[in-house]
Order: C-alpha cells, then sequence, then structure tokens
C-alpha cells in the first residue's frame, strides 16, 4: 500500500462510485463530504515514518507509487497540505445539501481534490501542468450554471488556464539540464520569464485576471469558491515547489522582488477594483486576487519569513470564503429577489441580521483585522513588509483601503433602508432558521478563535510548506 | 488576580441581569446586581492602586521565534486613573439612568453598560499595542452591531457605517504603527514605543478622537438612552488616550514639517470644537465638541514631548465631562453639585488639571500656547453656561431618585477629588499656574462683556447687540463649512463617481467581446519587454 493509493487513487474510486449514484443528491453528499472528511483526519493524523501498528499488526506504506513510468510521490511532509485540501472539500460538501449547485458537485469536488492531490505529487513535476489543464476542463462544469450555456467568463477562463499550460511545459523543455550553465545565461531568464507568464496565468495575476469577476458574477458562490480556492491555494504551493527544485531558478537575482512586486501589484489591482464594485457577486473574484496577490508577496519574501504567512493562512483564508460563500449563497436563497446589486441588498439588515453581519464579517476576517483568524499571518507580512527598503507601504495601504471601502460602501448599502420605506418596517424582522444563526455565530467565533490563539488552531499547519527544504531550511 | 476580579465584577453580574430578566424579571433586584458589580469593581481599582504596576499575561502566541506576541493586561501609573474613572462612570451611568423618567431605562441596558465597561477596561489595560488593536477591533464590532440593532432610524444607520469606517482605518493606522515598531523592537510594549513609530501611533488615536483629521461622524444618538449612549461615545476615547499617555516624549525628533503640520491641525481642531461647544444650544448637543476639544489638549502634550501629562487632560474630559452630561435632567436646586465639575477642569494650582498647563502650553508663550488659553476659556465658560442656563424642576421623582442621582454625579466628583490627593504628585505642584489664571481671566472678562451687553448666546436679541453681527455669523458659517470637512467628503464622493465610470468603462473593455485580445496585447508587450532584455544580455 501506498500514500497515493489512499490519497489519490481511493479518492478518485469514490467519486467514480459518486457518479453511479449522482442522482441521489443527499447520499453522493453525505458519501463525499464524510470521506473527505475521513481522507483529512487520516492525512492529519499520519505518522511521519508513514509506519504505524494497529491491533498488533505492523503497517509500512510506501510513498512512492510508480505509473506509466512517472512516479506519484507523496511523502509524510505533504500530507498537512493534503488534509488541509481534503478538510476544504469536506466543509464545501457539507453545504452541498442546502443549495441547489450542480448534482455533480459531490463527484467532481472529490475528484478535483485528488486529482490537486496528484498535481502536488507527480514526478517529474512539470507533468503536474497537464494534470491541471484536466482539473480546469472538469472545473467548467461544475461553474457553468445548471440549465446555461457557457457563458464567455467560463471561455476566457479556459482560454487563459490553456495558454499557461504551454508556458510550463515550454520552460521545462527549454531549461532541461540547465543546472550546469552559468546563472546569468540568456537561456535561465527565458525559462524564468516563461514560468512567471504561466503561473500568472493560472494564478489570474494581474492584468489576466479578467475571466475572474465574469465567473463570479455568474457562478453559484459556493462553487467558485471551491474551485478558486483549491486552485490558488495548491498553485501556490506548487510555485514553491518550483522555486525549491530548480535551483537555477531560485538563485537568479531578481526573481524574488519580481514576485514580490507582482505580489503587490494584483493585491493593489484587486483593493482598487474591489473598492468601485456594486456587486457582491464578484467581489469573491477581488478578493480571491487580493489573495493572491498576499501569497505572492509572502512567497517573494520566504527569505524574511514569508513561507509562515503562507503556512498560517491556509486555514483562516478558506474558512473565510466559505462564510462568505455560504452567507451571500443563504441569502440569495431566503431572497430570492437579491441579485446581489447594491440596491438589491438595501436595508437587509432589517430582514436578514446575522447573515449580513456575516457578510460584512467574514470580510473583515479576510481583510486581516485583529482578533480575526487570519490576522497573525497577514500580521506577519505586515512586518516584513514594513521593514523593507522597497517603497511597497503605501501600495499595501491603498490595497488595504480600496477593500475597506467595499467593506464600508457594502455596510451602508445593507444598514440603510430605501427613503420610503414605512418607519413600521424598520424594525428588525428576523427571518433567519436559529440552526443558520448558530452556524453563523459560530464560524465568527472560531475565526475569533483562531485569531486569538493562532498558536492552538494554526501552528499545526506550519508544518504544510515542510517539504520545501531548500526554500525554508529548517530551524 | 486582583484584575480578574475587577473584569469578573463587572461581567458576571452582566451575564446574571440577562438570565434572571430573562428567567423572573425584577426591576429592583437587578438593579442591585448591576450597583453591586459596578461599586465592588470600582472599589477593586482602588484596592489595585496598592499594587501598582500589575501585569497579567493572558495568552502568549508560541513559538516565541516566530510570533514574538503575548497579550496581557498591564496597569500602571500611567493608566490607573483612566481605570478608576471609567468604573466610576460606570457606577454614575448606572445610579443616574434608573433616576430618570424620561429615560425608560431597563436592566438590558445596565447590562450593556457593564459589558461595555468591561471591555473599555480591558482596552485601557492593554500590555501592548497589538493587544490593544485587538480590542479595538472588537469593541468596535459589538458597538457597531449593538447600535445597528438598538437604533431603527435609518439616517443614523447611515452615520453608524461612517462612524465604523473611522475606528476601522484606526485601527489599521495601529496596526501599522506596530508593525513600524516591531522593526526596532519585536513584540514591543507600551514601554517599548520607538519615537520612529510614535507619530503613526499618535494619528491613530487622533483619528479615534476625531481630532486627526477634524471629524464628527455621529454627532447624537437621540433614541439612545443618555447613560449608555455617553459610555459609547467615550469608549473609544478612553483607550486612545491611555495610547496617548504611553507614547515616549520624543515625537518632535522626527519628521519636523509633518510634525508641524498634525500640531496645526491640532490647534485648529481645538479652537473650532472649543468655539462650537461655548455657543451649542444644549450640554448634550455640545458633546462631540467637548471630547474633540479635550482630545486635541491631550495631543497637545504629546506633540509638545509630554505626553505622560495628557490624561490630566483625559481625565477631564471624561469626570468633569461625565458630571455635566449626566446632569439631565438639569434641575436647578442641585445645581451646585456639577458646578463643583469644574475642578478637574480650570487647572488652578492644587487642583486635578494643575499639572496639565505645563503640558499643553510647552516652551514659552507662542501662538499655539495663547490658542490654548483660549480654547480652555471657552470650555470653562460653556461648562459654566449650561449649568447656570439649568433651570428645571422635577416633581415626582421617585423616593430612592433623590439619592440615587445627585449620589451619582457626587461619585464623579469624589474620584476627582481622591485621583487629586492620590493619584498623581504632578497635581500638587504650583506649575505655569499663569496659564488657568489666564483662561479664568478671560472667562471672567467674557462673563462681564456679556453681562454688559445683556446677551445670551442663545437668544435671539444677540443679532442686534453684537456689532457687525452679520459678517461674524457669515465668517462662522464659513469655518463651519470648512472644519465640518463636508467638502471634503463631498470632493471625494466626486472622484469616487468619476473613477467608477472609469472602471465600468475599463470593464467594458476588458469584460467584452474583445477582452482577450486585450490580454493578448498585454501578453505581447510583455514579449516585446522580454525580448528586449535577453537581447541586451
Amino acid at each position: 500500500m501506498s500514500t497515493p493509493t489512499i490519497w489519490i487513487f481511493l479518492p478518485i474510486a469514490v467519486s467514480i462510485l459518486l457518479m453511479a449514484v449522482h442522482r441521489l443528491h443527499k447520499l453522493s453528499v453525505w458519501i463525499a463530504a464524510l470521506s473527505s472528511l475521513l481522507f483529512a483526519a487520516a492525512a492529519f493524523i499520519f505518522p511521519q515514518d508513514l509506519d504505524f501498528s494497529m491491533f498488533g499488526r505492523h503497517f509500512h506504506f510506501d510513498s512512492t507509487f510508480m505509473i506509466l513510468n512517472r512516479s506519484l510521490i507523496l511523502s509524510a511532509s505533504q500530507l498537512r497540505f493534503v488534509s488541509l485540501l481534503y478538510f476544504f472539500s469536506f466543509l464545501w460538501n457539507l453545504t452541498g445539501l442546502q443549495f441547489s449547485t450542480s448534482r455533480w458537485f459531490p463527484t467532481i469536488s472529490l475528484a478535483i481534490t485528488a486529482l490537486w492531490v496528484s498535481a502536488l505529487a507527480v514526478e517529474p513535476f512539470l507533468y503536474a501542468a497537464a494534470i491541471v489543464e484536466l482539473i480546469v476542463l472538469i472545473s467548467t462544469l461544475l461553474i457553468t450554471p445548471r440549465g446555461e450555456p457557457a457563458s464567455s467568463g467560463v471561455l476566457r477562463y479556459l482560454v487563459t488556464q490553456t495558454i499557461a499550460l504551454p508556458f510550463i511545459l515550454l520552460s521545462g523543455w527549454m531549461v532541461a539540464g540547465i543546472e550546469s550553465a552559468p546563472i546569468a545565461s540568456a537561456l535561465v531568464l527565458r525559462g524564468t520569464i516563461l514560468i512567471l507568464i504561466g503561473f500568472a496565468l493560472w494564478l489570474a495575476v494581474f492584468p489576466f485576471h479578467t475571466f475572474l469577476p465574469m465567473l463570479a458574477g455568474k457562478s453559484h458562490p459556493l462553487v467558485f469558491g471551491f474551485v478558486f480556492l483549491m486552485q490558488q491555494s495548491s498553485l501556490w504551493v506548487f510555485l514553491l515547489k518550483f522555486l525549491d527544485q530548480f535551483a537555477w531558478l531560485r538563485n537568479l537575482e531578481g526573481i524574488f522582488p519580481a514576485l514580490q512586486w507582482i505580489g503587490v501589484l494584483t493585491l493593489l489591482a484587486g483593493g482598487i477594483l474591489a473598492s468601485l464594485q456594486s456587486k457582491v457577486n464578484r467581489i469573491l473574484a477581488y478578493l480571491v486576487m487580493t489573495e493572491t496577490g498576499c501569497a505572492l508577496l509572502g512567497i517573494g519574501l520566504i527569505a524574511q519569513g514569508g513561507g509562515a504567512f503562507l503556512a498560517l493562512s491556509f486555514l483562516p483564508r478558506a474558512l473565510a470564503y466559505w462564510q462568505w460563500s455560504y452567507t451571500l449563497s443563504s441569502i440569495q436563497k431566503i431572497a430570492p429577489e437579491v441579485d446581489g446589486s447594491f440596491d438589491s441588498l438595501r436595508g437587509l439588515f432589517r430582514r436578514l441580521p446575522f447573515h449580513s453581519a456575516s457578510l460584512i464579517l467574514s470580510m473583515l476576517s479576510l481583510l486581516g483585522l485583529p482578533a480575526f483568524g487570519i490576522f497573525p499571518a497577514k500580521r506577519m507580512l505586515w512586518n516584513i513588509g514594513a521593514g523593507l527598503t522597497l517603497p511597497y507601504t503605501p501600495l499595501l495601504s491603498l490595497a488595504v483601503a480600496g477593500m475597506s471601502l467595499f467593506i464600508l460602501r457594502l455596510l451602508r448599502a445593507l444598514v440603510t433602508p430605501e427613503p420610503n420605506t414605512p418607519s413600521s418596517s424598520l424594525l428588525i424582522q428576523r427571518e433567519e432558521p436559529a440552526w443558520q444563526i448558530i452556524l453563523l455565530c459560530a464560524l465568527t467565533l472560531f475565526s475569533l478563535l483562531m485569531g486569538i490563539f493562532p498558536h492552538l488552531f494554526l501552528n499545526p499547519f506550519m508544518e504544510t510548506l515542510g517539504a520545501f527544504s531548500e526554500l525554508m531550511p529548517p530551524n | 488576580m486582583i484584575i480578574f476580579g475587577i473584569l469578573g465584577l463587572l461581567l458576571l453580574p452582566a451575564i446574571a441581569l440577562t438570565i434572571s430578566q430573562a428567567i423572573k424579571p425584577s426591576f429592583a433586584r437587578s438593579w442591585f446586581i448591576a450597583i453591586a458589580g459596578a461599586s465592588l469593581a470600582w472599589l477593586g481599582a482602588f484596592f489595585l492602586r496598592l499594587y501598582l504596576p500589575m501585569e497579567v499575561e493572558l495568552v502568549r502566541w508560541q513559538p516565541e521565534s516566530l510570533y514574538h506576541t503575548a497579550i496581557g493586561l498591564r496597569v500602571d501609573y500611567t493608566n490607573w486613573h483612566y481605570l478608576v474613572a471609567i468604573l466610576a462612570l460606570c457606577v454614575a451611568v448606572i445610579l443616574t439612568d434608573s433616576s430618570r423618567l424620561s429615560s425608560n431605562t431597563s436592566p438590558a441596558s445596565w447590562a450593556a453598560i457593564l459589558a461595555l465597561t468591561d471591555l473599555n477596561l480591558i482596552s485601557v489595560m492593554s500590555r501592548a499595542p497589538l493587544t490593544m488593536a485587538v480590542i479595538w477591533a472588537i469593541t468596535d464590532l459589538v458597538e457597531l452591531f449593538y447600535l445597528l440593532i438598538t437604533l431603527p432610524s435609518p439616517d443614523t444607520k447611515g452615520k453608524i457605517a461612517t462612524l465604523y469606517g473611522v475606528r476601522l482605518i484606526s485601527t489599521f493606522v495601529l496596526v501599522a504603527a506596530t508593525a513600524m515598531g516591531w522593526q526596532v523592537t519585536a513584540g514591543l510594549d507600551f514601554t517599548q514605543i520607538p519615537p520612529t513609530a510614535s507619530l503613526l501611533f499618535l494619528i491613530a488615536a487622533g483619528l479615534r478622537l476625531g481630532v486627526l483629521p477634524l471629524n464628527f461622524p455621529m454627532q447624537q444618538t437621540l433614541e439612545l438612552k443618555p447613560g449608555t449612549e455617553l459610555l459609547l461615545r467615550f469608549s473609544p476615547v478612553v483607550s486612545a488616550l491611555v495610547l496617548i499617555a504611553h507614547l515616549p516624549p520624543e515625537i518632535l525628533v522626527l519628521n519636523q514639517s509633518l510634525v508641524s503640520i498634525i500640531s496645526t491641525l491640532t490647534v485648529l481642531a481645538a479652537l473650532y470644537a472649543s468655539a462650537m461647544w461655548l455657543t451649542r444650544a444644549n450640554a448634550n448637543e455640545g458633546r462631540p465638541y467637548w471630547i474633540v476639544a479635550l482630545s486635541a489638549f491631550a495631543l497637545r502634550c504629546a506633540l509638545n514631548s509630554q505626553p505622560e501629562h495628557s490624561y490630566v487632560w483625559g481625565m477631564a474630559l471624561l469626570l468633569s465631562g461625565g458630571v455635566l452630561f449626566l446632569f439631565d435632567p438639569p434641575i436647578r436646586r442641585i445645581r451646585f453639585i456639577p458646578l463643583l465639575g469644574l475642578l478637574g477642569l480650570l487647572g488652578l494650582p492644587y487642583t486635578l488639571a494643575a499639572s496639565g498647563w505645563s503640558a499643553l502650553l510647552g516652551d514659552g508663550v507662542n501662538a499655539a500656547g495663547i490658542a490654548m488659553i483660549l480654547c480652555h476659556a471657552m470650555l470653562v465658560g460653556g461648562y459654566l453656561r449650561y449649568i447656570l442656563e439649568a433651570n428645571s424642576t422635577v416633581t415626582g421623582l421617585e423616593k430612592y431618585a433623590r439619592i440615587t442621582y445627585p449620589l451619582g454625579l457626587i461619585l464623579l466628583i469624589q474620584a476627582m477629588l481622591v485621583l487629586n490627593l492620590a493619584g498623581w504628585y504632578d497635581a500638587r505642584l504650583m506649575e505655569t499656574w499663569w496659564g488657568s489664571v489666564a483662561s479664568l481671566g478671560l472667562v471672567l472678562f467674557g462673563a462681564l462683556l456679556t453681562n454688559r451687553l445683556g446677551i445670551r448666546l442663545t437668544s435671539q436679541e444677540i443679532k442686534e447687540k453684537i456689532p457687525f453681527y452679520r459678517l461674524w455669523e457669515r465668517i462662522l458659517s464659513v469655518l463651519r463649512d470648512i472644519f465640518s470637512l463636508d467638502w471634503l467628503y463631498a470632493s471625494a464622493r466626486w472622484l469616487f463617481a468619476l473613477l467608477e465610470k472609469a472602471s465600468a468603462f475599463l470593464r467594458l473593455i476588458l469584460e467584452g467581446e474583445a477582452g482577450m485580445l486585450w490580454s493578448f496585447l498585454f501578453l505581447l508587450i510583455m514579449a516585446i519587454l522580454i525580448y528586449t532584455q535577453v537581447g541586451q544580455l
């Protein structure tokens, strides 16, 4: 038995099984959710030496699985991240019951998770580009709304992601055997540029981000949140893998400042564009953009401790995305007339106070407001940024200000009813079920607990990036 | 342990009140629980004085090498006064709230008062800026949702959103200041703030106080009960004042032009706010100006390199202000009680604010110093005016209210006296005594002049009695328009609308049919740039 069998082939097998029962929506959702939880828990508690004894028997797991003369290697150090990916799948599947997302969501979400794990496990790792393309193709089934033709956003997503594929593959081909070449050779530079463009397209870095808001405006918030959370989280790790494995890449002068600048510009563009938005559905796209910007900045600052930011931020970011997507989906279910525009949200606080508060709080959490889950991680990034001589600080401040402005505009829209609303209907009239109130409060409370006790909730994920020993040498 | 005891004495009664009201409502029992908890906590604060400085570490984020952070509380000689003042205010509010016939007081509001005071105390006792930022964030959110749920008026809700915006910015400025500070000392606490970061800390406090830039997003919320509202308005102010008191004295070593700009803005804010305070119809209407004017005094102390003396004006803001604002209904027969509140503001030798003058006026006499004396005179004048104008005669007060209402006011005055005697040594020094004398002289001159001319600031006759009244009115109106910063917000809105249009146009291009072509164009441009770069190698 090998670790790839457990966390790649077994989930794919479950996913194939789910195809057979996809019409039994509840059953397939429960199977997908519980199996994801099981895979996440198993990866989280799996021993570091891949050895354990149970019922008097000794089990040893291999970390390598050979297929078509290629290897799938899933070492113990990668399992923490694998557990995170399956935990995300569990979270999103759990809410699948409540909303009319695609009937194929449980099947495809599990398959996507397994494929992302395989993309991170495949060696030579350039083959991962082909797996990423496969994931993109499968994802289009989810992000195309039920019963509607593929929108221009979906097509653009496909095109952009497909263009990235040759860039990554070409870079691998171009720089094969380059380890012995002088560090400043033109070949190295070309290879680096190809890699950067490939990742820029994959990660929807500014100015290649246009498909994100188009997709977010049309897709179900939960589906969009899931697809892009998985994509960005995995691709950041994949980028780290590139930097870790290609010595010529990480030793190239200017590569890390370049990543910092790309990150800062993406963060800035996300913040400013978000501030000008007046449709809440599209805002998740800009949140994805700003988080990508932060992550790239963190990777660019890896020598100064940016890796810790990345590792500590995976879980709180996912929870904030989930809270946002869940709340927005729930609002649109309870009040179908809400089309996402500010006008349709006017005075919603009166009807759905807990949902409205949850929207605001999830965004504040992503913004890095003190006391919330992502704050300990973001604070590290700001602390590192403040110590740099490069003029990042004003740009970072502008990005935070842009996002804050959107939050305040949203808050104003939520709490200010239409001018002619009769005074009798200005009082709070709750239309939210008690269990949803409890769920939303619990989510916020958990985020607060993560923010106040990060050493209890987030430290276990510090090992997530332990596999990149060249980039982040162990202390 | 004492710190936890004080916090528990507020939190537990708040929970007990809520539960007891839900199970078996009883007004008397609830009142007793609230007042007992608050009074014991207040007495506990005096007991705490014996053990200063006291420090409690709540949470340490491990590993130390990664986080360098411990969330903790500390009570020292800088923030203990604020602790006493907040608790005194809490007791006074509960005592006076129950005596108001008009305010329809309820046990729920006492529970809110206790919980709010508890949060306030944690904020005041923060050991490090990061702890303060965390508490600011939580307190602001609690206040935001409390106000949104309590207040039905749509206009007020819009203002609440604006108010929250200012608080949010101030929290992020505090976080940025902390990040700057960490470049010098990782995991710094309030005793280690470096001068390089102190200006950002000052701006964070100034924003929260409404001084930098001058902002009055929420003038008054009439829908709230007076006591609760007073605590809500004072709550962000107190922690910002504590932050100022903790700043290092070396602010002036920083960028001189920036310090000059901030200094000028502070003086202008103080002048405008004190003039507005003097001319409002009643004390409640003038409350935001009172807060801004005395906050500007505290900021001036920091700018004059004596931030440790800013608490003098902070105490005046809370205690003297508390007495005046809780004097509602303003019963003529007992107006001598709030008059005693002036003790905390006058700054005469051997009184509470005596040591504040040297910090306020700085070295020697200059224009800013004169402006500050003028501001002080206007504040004192306004204070006197609002008390002397008290002419209510309330009948039908409950028996207990005849005791609790004045008792609440006396309690604040008593807090002033105790702080005067035991609070700090400086209060008993004869320093810069001429500041208070000059200010009192101005008040007397103003009083005589208005008396001579027979002017009452709110009367209609004023138009006829003041020479060139229409000119003055016009000048004041222009100044009011400038300082309200409405023009700035209007310009920002106009600019934003313009940007929105530009963004919509850009979106149309990028997300339209030709959007992919634009992406390719970007790629092409990048390829050309790359080619040029490679060619140069």
